[in-house]
């Protein structure tokens, strides 16, 4: 049985598949993406709006009357609508979804792929070229790098693509190593009571 | 005391460092979105298998999981561990890996969680050996009837409801009937086979119980010097519901490895498998699985079903050998192998064609024909036994042993109703001189019970009624056992052999007991060659008439010291 948020997550799919496709018909795809991201963004940012979004509290016919006064000439009119529509289907709540599907959906049409990053000391621009060189080749697709600097990496990055996590940081090489020496020793002390017994 | 010196320590940093290579793991990774109640639902993974091994913020050292549903856009993984430490947004590794338990001699003796860590406070088990939690079934193939007893001690059983080795036998009864009792004697029991080649290698799982309880049956294993060849496996009731599911798979998957690899016997006692079915009932309602009747998830039936196909006997490879030939011989004269019960007939036509057959003899392989035998328990509520959980384990078992609260009470113990008790297939291994007393003993308490209503209503009763009223009470109380005390099946057979045969028509009731305790020592202390016999023979006819004359002789010592 479906739980509540793979339902959720099967909607948003819909939306963001027709809003990609009339996006494209208006050769607007990318700029909507921007726009769109600024207004995720906002919701975010903004816990009240968020709540105001996704309440069932709110009547959806005094909340279509609040978007619109909001974001009319402030969004473009594929975003407003958009708003409007997940509005009267009483999925308002899902915005930041339809926003994550419809990015994996560019992203895909445009063949770029988000990298993230994490570096123990940030990345300086000749790394950070050479990275997103390696990656791009290896991905057959364009790297968009997101970085994050975690000092307790020690040294060395973690990638991550998609699911898939490289790992070539030193922490994980010293806990490999304690590991090791762990093992060692308890090997040691089994085979020291033998001896002794 | 530990020899771990710095010299050696640095030797090893620096054979790592010489050989430091920047190598890259590489893992599959997911975010948990929600948690709670021993479940998470997981973003990505898109990868993950079902049944698959997670490891929930550390990659080798964080709680485990295991991948249950697998859904549109998310993993509903259960939380083998303590699942209040991890938190939305916590990174989730997986595996590849199913999930396995450490296995093998290093277990013997220790008292473990489902994943094989230590309980008890004896350091870390290191074990090369590991085996799946979930193994499938050994097909018709590698399968032969069971052969063999395995003795439970318990003077009840073993003549009427025989047990054989690789048999799946259910203890079933309400609350405080004695059901763990029977199981804990059967695994005591197994000392007098320790180290012998008929050795039984214990695996007792303890799910959803109280901890002081499963305390004490350690202490009690313990105490006999069970816990010499018993593996306890522990799933308390204050362990989540993931850990009370997996447990009795752990426990057979241990037993398994001494079936399989060294070809012994093995006993998994699952105590109990009702609280098992409502810890994976409460998994599936978490989960979102449809919940059926009672409430439990459409496979629950699966569930046992599964953990019970895995007992078995497997079939013994037998390989006809010249004489005197060393034990580990693995090739037979002939190169060939004969497999299980047909192979035994076709070895014994083979040999009897061999021109010098004298010089040859059969012998079965060395670790094969081991055996998994499980004493499933079942609690029942009200004496229930159409309860949903009941009928799905009875149909899957080879027969049931029944506890009732009333026997229980009125000094019957152990309170098993032998009249709906049974053994489906116990019956081919039973011990033969043992088989020769049980079946009249299985008549006359029929016939007691028949005519014990009558006889409470106060009626005249003519002599041969009375008569086997009294024959079926002195049976009764000769039936009763105390706890943690088995029998060997020779004592046993003497006891019932005088019950059957009338000798204790005319002692008082009162002292049926004192009787046969007295009797048993008489055989042991001054006919060891009568007892002998019937031990290593397995026959009663030829030692019947002696047999008689000594219990008859005994009496009037008895009844002249008493």
């Amino acid at each position: 049985m479906p739980s509540a948020l793979d339902i959720s997550l099967q909607a948003a799919d819909i939306y963001a598949d027709a809003l990609l496709e009339l996006a494209n018909e208006r050769a607007l795809a990318e700029a909507l993406f921007e726009e769109f991201r600024s207004l995720v963004e906002y919701i975010h940012a903004d816990k009240e709006f968020a709540d105001f979004l996704a309440s069932a509290a709110v009547d959806d016919d005094d909340r279509r009357a609040v978007l619109q006064r909001i974001f009319t000439g402030r969004l473009s009119e594929l975003l407003l609508n958009l708003l409007l529509v997940l509005n009267d289907h009483g999925r308002a709540g899902i915005v930041p979804l339809v926003y994550e599907r419809y990015k994996a959906r560019l992203d895909a049409q445009l063949k770029r792929q988000d990298v993230f990053v994490t570096s123990a000391v940030p990345l300086d621009e000749v790394q950070r070229s050479e990275i997103r060189e390696n990656l791009s080749a290896m991905l057959g697709k364009q790297a968009v790098l997101v970085e994050r600097v975690d000092p307790s990496l020690l040294g060395g990055l973690i990638i991550k693509v998609g699911d898939r996590q490289y790992d070539g940081s030193l922490r994980r090489r010293v806990a490999r190593l304690r590991e090791i020496l762990v093992e060692r020793g308890g090997q040691e002390i089994i085979a020291g009571t033998h001896g002794a017994g | 005391m530990a020899r771990i010196s710095a010299d050696e320590i640095r030797s090893v940093i620096k054979q790592e460092i010489a050989q430091y290579r920047p190598e890259i793991e590489v893992a599959e990774v997911g975010k948990v979105l929600e948690v709670g109640d021993g479940i998470a639902r997981v973003y990505g993974l898109s990868r993950a298998m079902a049944g698959e091994l997670l490891r929930f913020k550390d990659k080798d050292r964080g709680p485990a999981g295991q991948v249950f549903n697998l859904e549109y856009n998310s993993i509903g993984a259960v939380i083998l561990g303590d699942y209040l430490d991890i938190k939305e947004g916590d990174d989730v590794y997986g595996t590849g890996l199913l999930l396995s338990v450490p296995v093998g001699e290093a277990l013997i003796g220790r008292v473990v969680d489902p994943l094989g860590n230590p309980l008890d406070g004896r350091g870390a088990i290191h074990s090369p050996h590991r085996r799946p939690l979930e193994f499938k079934a050994p097909g018709i193939a590698e399968r032969q009837p069971v052969n063999e007893p395995l003795q439970t001690g318990i003077k009840a059983i073993d003549s009427m409801i025989p047990i054989g080795r690789g048999q799946r036998e259910l203890i079933i009864g309400d609350r405080k009937t004695g059901k763990t009792a029977i199981a804990i004697d059967t695994i005591i029991n197994q000392k007098a086979n320790r180290g012998t080649p008929n050795e039984v290698i214990c695996v007792y799982v303890a799910i959803g119980q109280k901890e002081s309880t499963t305390a004490s049956v350690v202490e009690v294993l313990r105490e006999h010097g069970a816990m010499d060849y018993t593996i306890v496996v522990v799933a308390d009731s204050s362990d989540p519901a993931p850990l009370q599911y997996i447990a009795p798979y752990a426990g057979c998957a241990m037993a398994e490895y001494y079936m399989y690899e060294q070809g012994k016997a093995t006993l998994c006692v699952y105590d109990d498998l009702s609280k098992q079915a409502a810890a994976y009932r409460q998994l599936s309602l978490l989960l979102r699985r449809p919940p059926g009747r009672e409430a439990y998830p459409g496979d629950v039936f699966y569930l046992h079903s599964r953990l019970l196909e895995r007992s078995c006997k497997l079939a013994e490879r037998r390989i006809i050998v010249r004489k005197g030939s060393p034990p580990d011989t693995k090739q037979g004269v002939n190169d060939k192998v004969y497999v299980g019960v047909p192979g035994l007939k076709e070895a014994d036509q083979d040999l009897g064609k061999m021109p010098d057959k004298a010089s040859y003899e059969i012998r079965t392989v060395p670790g094969t024909g081991g055996s998994l035998t499980a004493l499933p328990i079942i609690e029942t509520l009200e004496g229930e036994v159409s309860a949903y959980i009941p009928t799905n384990v009875i149909s899957i078992t080879d027969g049931q042993i029944y506890l009732e609260p009333d026997l229980f009470f009125a000094g019957v113990r152990p309170a098993i109703n032998v009249g709906i008790s049974v053994s489906r297939v116990g019956g081919k291994a039973q011990n033969r001189a043992m088989f020769g007393v049980a079946s009249s003993l299985r008549l006359d308490l029929a016939a007691y019970r028949e005519l014990e209503a009558f006889a409470q209503l106060g009626t005249e009763l003519d002599a041969a009624t009375q008569a086997q009223l009294d024959r079926g009470a002195r049976m009764v109380e000769l039936l009763k056992q105390p706890q943690y005390q088995p029998y060997h099946v020779v004592d046993q057979i003497i006891s019932l052999f005088a019950g059957v045969n009338g000798l204790l028509d005319d002692l008082p009731l009162s002292k049926v007991q004192e009787f046969e305790r007295a009797l048993l020592k008489h055989v042991r202390d001054e006919f060891p060659e009568v007892w002998e016999e019937l031990d290593t023979k397995k026959q009663l006819p030829p030692v019947k008439d002696k047999l008689t004359e000594i219990i008859t002789n005994f009496k009037v010592r008895f009844a002249a010291g008493s």
